[in-house]
């Protein structure tokens, strides 16, 4: 199945669960470095990500 | 992926959750789901190199032709096989794979897809490597050694219901009294074997090892009582005999292994420093729900079950490599397949933790505990308690992730209540096994393998009807039990 973006459905979920395996420990990094701004970027990142393959995948 | 969304809004606009504790409940969760998920992985990689070996193939055929009693096929097909299935790996495989045996063997297909669909619900907790068990522990913050025991009875008695059902259904009545000391010395074997295994922190081959015992037992006792099997086991050559022992090989070496990683305290003491975990700050909403600073989930990479059902795993491929059963460059197809098979479980459990933390987290949980305790009463709730594992199980598909939603709620509840959270969260869980045999999911995949497609609902209606019964009377042991406590 195609999406509006023109990527396989298979390709999005990859995407979805490198973005759960890898930007936790990321995310964790820049709390405790103190990087506030950037984490809050990375987290609202990550939930727009998320509201895209909903949207996409109808999952 | 939905739900994790609406949870972290609702957390947001109603329960006061900051941004900042959203994103540590995010960190927290990845945790508690890679603690849950390097068994699935695992088991999903021995699964595979397994099933492209033939071996589980092996196994099943040899057990066909074992025996002609109806009844007898039930058993071995439709009980203990898939439960042996289900100890290495679930996701609907036990199903898949006895379903289309049990046509072979002569049943009817909507009848091979509810006998081997309740024939494996009791194993489903201890079952894949005992992810779901674990799952309870990481999200009740419980230890092993406080769950295991009401766990491991009730799961006992479900397995003897789930025989009885199995013989019921596969015999009728005309062979219900002649199955019945297999029945129910098969079930002692399971219940005694899985009771001591998880009581004595051995709790990741629970199923596995009284299952294989069992099928061990089963194959002794119709050598000794079926002349039909007498026979059939004397014209069996030399070369098939070797052939079953190779296909068992596998599951032999990852008993062995567990053993020893588990019991061997110099392995144990070498690997004990690679452990990950990450420090928590104390975490407040804007209404003042604390949650205080912990040290999140320790995962020991090389002690992990997840990392010896790889290891073992890996093990078996070059020993069936070996033996000719596999070819080298399968290994690429393997991992391939393990990958694409476990990516979709994965997504829902990292959404689904995600979803459970935040909720724990920003006092929703505690809500619903609040109000499930207005409306039963400590007397009534635990008959009540299995059947909101069940219905966990049956909306997410698995007991996994019906452990993960309620596991907390039902623990939060106990305390409102009064009530032993051993007993209640062994229910839970236990409730979810049996539900998990009707979840929609895993029927769809079971009847795609007997040529059931479209005619899905009519086995849903029969396994509704047969798991509600299953799910009743587990209800009332636990009534019983409470009352006892």
């Amino acid at each position: 199945m195609k999406t509006a973006f023109l990527m396989p459905k298979k390709t999005i979920r990859k995407t979805i669960l490198l973005v759960d395996l890898l930007s936790p420990k990321l995310l964790y990094l820049l709390l405790n470095s103190g990087k506030r701004l950037l984490s809050m970027v990375l987290f609202i990142t990550i939930i727009l990500i998320k509201v895209i393959y909903v949207v996409i995948s109808q999952d | 992926m939905l739900t994790w969304l609406s949870t972290q809004l609702i957390a947001s606009l109603i329960f006061g959750a900051s941004l900042s504790l959203l994103q540590y409940t995010y960190i927290k969760a990845f945790f508690l789901s890679l603690d849950v998920l390097l068994i699935i992985w695992g088991a999903m990689f021995l699964y595979q190199v397994t099933n492209r070996a033939g071996t589980i193939q092996i196994i099943g055929k040899s057990l066909a032709e074992l025996t002609e009693n109806c009844a007898f096929l039930g058993i071995f097909l439709g009980w203990l096989f898939p439960s042996f299935l289900q100890g290495m790996g679930g996701f609907g495989i036990p199903v898949a794979v006895s379903a289309p045996l049990l046509v072979s063997a002569g049943f009817s297909p909507t009848m091979a897809v509810v006998i081997a669909s309740i024939g494996h619900g009791w194993a489903v907790t201890f079952g894949s490597m005992g992810s779901s068990f674990k799952t309870l522990m990481a999200v009740t913050g419980l230890s092993a050694n406080y769950l295991a025991p009401f766990t491991a009875i009730l799961l006992g008695i479900s397995s003897l219901l789930c025989g009885l059902f199995v013989i019921y259904l596969s015999g009728g009545k005309k062979y219900f009294l002649k199955a019945l000391p297999l029945t129910l010395s098969s079930s002692l074997v399971l219940s005694t074997g899985q009771y001591l295994l998880a009581t004595n922190g051995l709790w990741v081959i629970a199923v596995t090892l009284p299952a294989m015992a069992s099928l061990g037992f089963g194959f002794l006792y119709v050598r000794f009582f079926s002349k039909y099997s007498r026979e059939y086991l004397q014209k069996m050559k030399r070369e098939k005999r070797i052939e079953i022992m190779i296909a068992l090989l596998p599951y032999i070496l990852l008993v062995a292994l567990i053993i020893i990683f588990n019991f061997f305290s110099p392995i144990k003491e070498l690997f004990a420093p690679y452990v990950i975990s990450f420090q928590f700050p104390q975490l407040s909403t804007a209404y003042g729900f604390i949650t205080p600073a912990e040290t999140g989930k320790k995962i020991n990479l090389f002690l992990h079950p997840g990392t010896i059902i790889m290891i073992s795993a890996l093990l078996s491929f070059f020993l069936l490599k070996k033996k000719a059963y596999l070819k080298d460059d399968e290994i690429i197809d393997i991992a391939k397949d393990t990958f694409n098979n476990s990516m979709n479980t994965s997504i829902a459990i990292f959404s689904l933790v995600g979803t459970a933390v935040v909720m724990n987290h920003t006092q929703m949980t505690n809500v619903l505990a609040v109000g499930i305790s207005r409306v039963f009463n400590q007397e009534i709730y635990p008959l009540i308690s299995p059947f909101i594992g069940a219905l966990g199980a049956f909306i997410t598909g698995s007991n996994n992730n019906s452990n993960v939603l309620f596991g907390n709620l039902q623990l939060q509840t106990t305390k409102l209540l009064n009530l032993s959270a051993a007993l209640i969260l062994a229910a839970q869980t236990a409730g979810g096994a049996l539900g998990s045999i009707m979840a929609p999911a895993k029927v769809i995949l079971g009847c795609s393998t007997v040529g059931l497609n479209g005619k899905e609902g009519k086995v849903i209606g029969k396994l509704v009807l047969y798991t509600s019964v299953l799910i009743l009377m587990l209800g009332i042991i636990v009534y019983i039990i409470s009352r006892i406590l």
